[in-house]
């Protein structure tokens, strides 16, 4: 994404499975997140970010059938591919910053099919940041709430709605 | 899948929709109307705009039927109808009470009403396949759309990357004029359909 010379404000949705970069004064967005996960990385002196809307952990969990090819749809590849676009757009590794949200229960029941995905997604991602040596600057995750996010790239704030809970930024 | 397949999934819906529709008609004193099922094929990504907006409040009620036939249900409404309905079911009740009490009560009886449908959905599908199709407790949630329907990511996420699932609804012309409806949605799990197809004589 092109930095925008007047402060005019983009705001981009990201779909599920889909990998967004861009830089200030953009705004990233996740509507809806139950046990998907939103991964912010972002560069607070360069101002560029990439959110990701993760569903599933692990991409050997893929089975041929299916079509891997969305980048943000498995942690594990979704983490790699964050880590290079920022990095082909000028962000340094060092300076990398990680936030999360996300990863909630919304059912309390488990059958064969549901396989407790939003723990296992938050358990895989925060391993795969310390992995990268990425420090995790917020982190709201886990409960039973859906969760909507939008990251402002200039205040470098995580915006978390939950319904009946109002606003709060990590 | 081939239209023999769909076609019989749609009346396997059809049955037990007229069933949760009777149900529903009896626990409230109204008439319920039924739409036609319609089979649905969903790209994983949309599935919470397919519905609506994702951040849209609504009540979903859940439940598993877990037999050879594996099947998630779910009965969906507005956050706005499923006062309405709340409102239906408790109305003969007068007791005072605090309102985190009366919110309790609310989600207490739409859960109840929301087994009460599922389960003569199930039930009626069970006759329709000669096999006891038993259904869990019901799960109640009132959240956004997005969140709710992201379910269908644990479903089908490792599978496939399209959700299917059979829709139908059930509305109340009777209502005073508002529209209210809740959809009931039956969704297969992937491995299942196999099942499904080879009790109605259609491999």
């Amino acid at each position: 994404m092109e930095k925008i010379s007047k402060k005019v404000e983009n705001s981009f949705h990201v779909g599920m499975g889909e990998i967004v970069i861009t830089s200030s004064p953009n705004v990233l967005s996740s509507l809806g997140l139950g046990s998907c996960i939103a991964l912010v990385l972002y560069d607070p002196v360069e101002k560029i970010a990439g959110m990701a809307h993760i569903m599933l952990p692990d991409s050997s969990m893929g089975t041929k059938s299916s079509d891997n090819t969305k980048p943000g749809k498995y942690a594990d590849k979704a983490v790699d591919a964050l880590i290079k676009e920022l990095d082909s757009k000028g962000a340094s590794k060092k300076r990398i910053k990680a936030k999360i949200a996300g990863g909630s229960k919304m059912f309390s029941f488990e059958i064969s099919a549901l396989r407790s995905i939003g723990e296992q997604n938050v358990k895989k991602v925060l391993d795969l940041l310390q992995n990268h040596s990425i420090p995790l600057e917020g982190c709201d995750t886990g409960g039973s709430r859906g969760r909507s996010v939008r990251f402002n790239i200039f205040e470098c704030v995580l915006e978390v709605k939950i319904i009946g809970q109002g606003i709060k930024g990590i | 899948m081939n239209n023999m397949q769909l076609d019989a999934m749609k009346e396997l819906a059809n049955i037990g929709t007229g069933h949760a529709a009777n149900a529903l008609s009896e626990l409230i004193g109204k008439r319920v109307d039924m739409n036609v099922p319609k089979v649905d094929l969903i790209p994983l990504e949309q599935v919470g705009f397919h519905f609506g907006h994702p951040e849209d409040p609504v009540c979903a009620i859940f439940s598993s039927c877990e037999s050879s036939l594996e099947t998630i249900l779910v009965f969906i409404m507005s956050l706005g109808d499923s006062e309405d309905l709340a409102e239906m079911l408790l109305k003969n009740i007068s007791i005072p009470m605090k309102e985190m009490e009366k919110e309790s009560l609310r989600e207490s009886a739409l859960s109840e009403a929301g087994n009460i449908i599922l389960g003569a959905f199930i039930s009626a599908m069970g006759d329709m396949v000669n096999q006891k199709l038993p259904l869990s407790v019901p799960h109640i949630t009132v959240d956004m759309l997005g969140s709710v329907m992201d379910i269908m990511v644990a479903i089908f996420g490792v599978e496939t990357d399209t959700v299917f699932l059979i829709e139908t609804s059930l509305s109340f012309p009777e209502n005073e004029g508002r529209l209210f409806s809740g959809r009931i949605m039956l969704v297969p799990t992937p491995g299942s359909l196999e099942n499904f197809f080879q009790v109605l004589g259609l491999r």
